[in-house]
Order: structure tokens, then sequence, then C-alpha cells
């Protein structure tokens, strides 16, 4: 969507009457990128939904909050990378399972047909994928996969540019070495 | 860094993202609200006080013969087989009847050594 779609979008939003209209507008528009960027943390279709679903519903009840100071893809992603985020800790808290215990499961799930559309080098590299802390796996998502600046990266998970920059390079320094040692 | 692919997009199940602006949209404002459960409950008493109103409400007197009034006591056990005896003029005869109907005498009929093992 480009500057003009989005300000288009915002009046609509904001408008009372036509707010409905607008939002659904917003969901369409958004609604793909959201859930792959959720779907590669979470890997699961099921809690991907869940956390989409409740990305858009967040930022539909906290429409009075958001002023316009980032662009609305921005505000609604961070909602999402944190909804995203919050679930993994959650995850591990409530079934008191480590890292690595989590890791792996994930890495089964990976191993499943039919889970990815891809080859087997899709399949090492999303393994690789998991051996990254969760913070560094989405910033390298949000920078390598999603192509956004480390300006709009920094306004999304509210990091500092160099910290950013300092863990997308630890992250392709993992996966590069993962990768070359399968 | 040209060593790493791009990942490539999960499958979704089918008409998947068809059908998650309907899903968010709902959940945001749910159609199945309960207020027409009020007005259900409204209507179904306004009808029921109007079928009272109209329609005039007819005790049935149900008369009892004697023995059903009897009978009726014992079966919701008020009375008990003693109490219908003492009440009875011929409480003698009536109890051989009882014993004569429920214990026929071919039943009675056993063997003094009998052991019930």
């Amino acid at each position: 969507m480009n500057e003009i779609g989005e300000k288009e979008l915002i009046e609509l939003i904001q408008n009372p009457k036509t707010r409905e209209l607008g939002y659904r507008r917003l969901i369409l528009t958004y609604q793909k990128r959201v859930y792959h960027l959720i779907r590669r943390m979470v890997l699961i279709h099921e809690d991907a939904d869940d956390l989409t679903q409740n990305t858009f519903i967040k930022a539909y009840r906290n429409l009075d909050k958001f002023q316009g100071n980032s662009s609305l893809f921005t505000w609604i992603y961070r909602i999402g990378t944190n909804e995203a985020l919050s679930f993994l800790e959650k995850k591990k808290k409530r079934f008191f399972i480590s890292i690595d215990d989590h890791q792996e499961k994930l890495a089964s799930y990976i191993d499943q047909p039919g889970s990815l559309s891809g080859d087997e080098i899709q399949r090492l590299l999303q393994k690789a994928l998991l051996t990254l802390p969760e913070k560094q796996r989405l910033v390298f998502h949000l920078k390598y996969q999603e192509d956004l600046t480390y300006e709009a990266i920094s306004e999304i998970t509210g990091t500092s540019i160099g910290a950013l920059k300092a863990s997308y390079h630890h992250a392709v320094k993992k996966i590069e070495l993962s990768l070359k040692s399968e | 860094m040209q060593k790493i692919p791009k990942i490539d997009e999960f499958k979704t199940p089918e008409g998947y993202f068809e059908q998650l602006p309907d899903q968010i949209m709902e959940a945001i404002h749910p159609t199945r609200n309960l207020a027409w459960v009020k007005y259900a409950a409204a209507v179904v008493l306004l009808l029921a006080a109007g079928i009272w109103a109209i329609v005039p409400f007819e005790q049935q007197n149900v008369e009892l013969t004697l023995d059903q009034e009897v009978e009726l006591y014992i079966d919701s056990q008020y009375w008990t087989a003693e109490d219908v005896l003492s009440m009875a003029e011929n409480p003698d005869e009536l109890l051989e009847q009882i014993i004569e109907e429920e214990y026929p005498e071919d039943l009675l009929l056993w063997e003094e050594d009998q052991t019930w093992l």
C-alpha cells in the first residue's frame, strides 16, 4: 500500500460512518503480511491464526491510541510482533519447557510432511532459524525476509538501530554457519 | 549472504485469507448477541399471561372410589399394611387372603430339614 492509500485508509477509519468499511480494508491490505510474519515466528498455523486475529482485534480496540506518528503498517506490525513474542514466552513458561525443548518441538514440526512448501534447503533454513534467540529471529525476518529498513524495524521493535544491526549480523553469521555444517 | 535463500511462504488452508476478515470483524462485533433472548423471553411471558387470561382455569374434580382411594394411600406409602389391617373389621381374614395371594401354598412347602446353602 502506498502513502496515499494508507492516508485514505486512516481517513476511512477515523470517520465513524466508514470505520467498519475502513477497518475491513485495512485487514484485507495487511492480513497476509501480518499472518506470515507471525507464522514464521510460531510456525504452527493454528497459533498463527489466533495471533493474527488477536493482532487485528487489539488494533481495532486501540485505534483511538493511534496518533499517526508512525505508519499504520508499522503500528500493526508492532502489535503483531508483540503478540508473537509474548505467545512464545508464555508457551515456554506454561509448559515449563526449556528453550532447547521448545526448539526441538518446533523442529519436529518442520519435519512433518506438508508443513513447508519448499525443498530440503528450506527445511534446513527453518531449522537453522530455530537455533536463534526469538528476538534475533524476528530481526532476521523483518530485515532479510521483509526487506524493511532498520528505521522501520526500530519503530516496530522499539530497539535502537545499532542494536538491530548487531543482532542481524549475528543472526546471519549463525545461519550461514549452520547451513555450512549440514 | 547470497548463500541464504529466501524463506518460502508457509502453506495455509484453502480460502483462509478470504474468510479471515469476516472472522475478525465477527470477533470485534459479534452478531450473536443475546439481546434476542431477552425479547423472546418477554414474548413467551406475554403469551403465557394472555392464555391464562383468556382460557378459564377449570379445576377437575377427580372422584375416586373407596377402593381406589385406599390403594392410592397404600401405593403412596401413606398407609402401611399394618395400618390397613388395624382399620379393617376383619383383619385375620384379610391377612389370610393376602398370604394366600402372595405366597401360594406350594411355595410354602419345603422339607423341614432343608438347608439353604
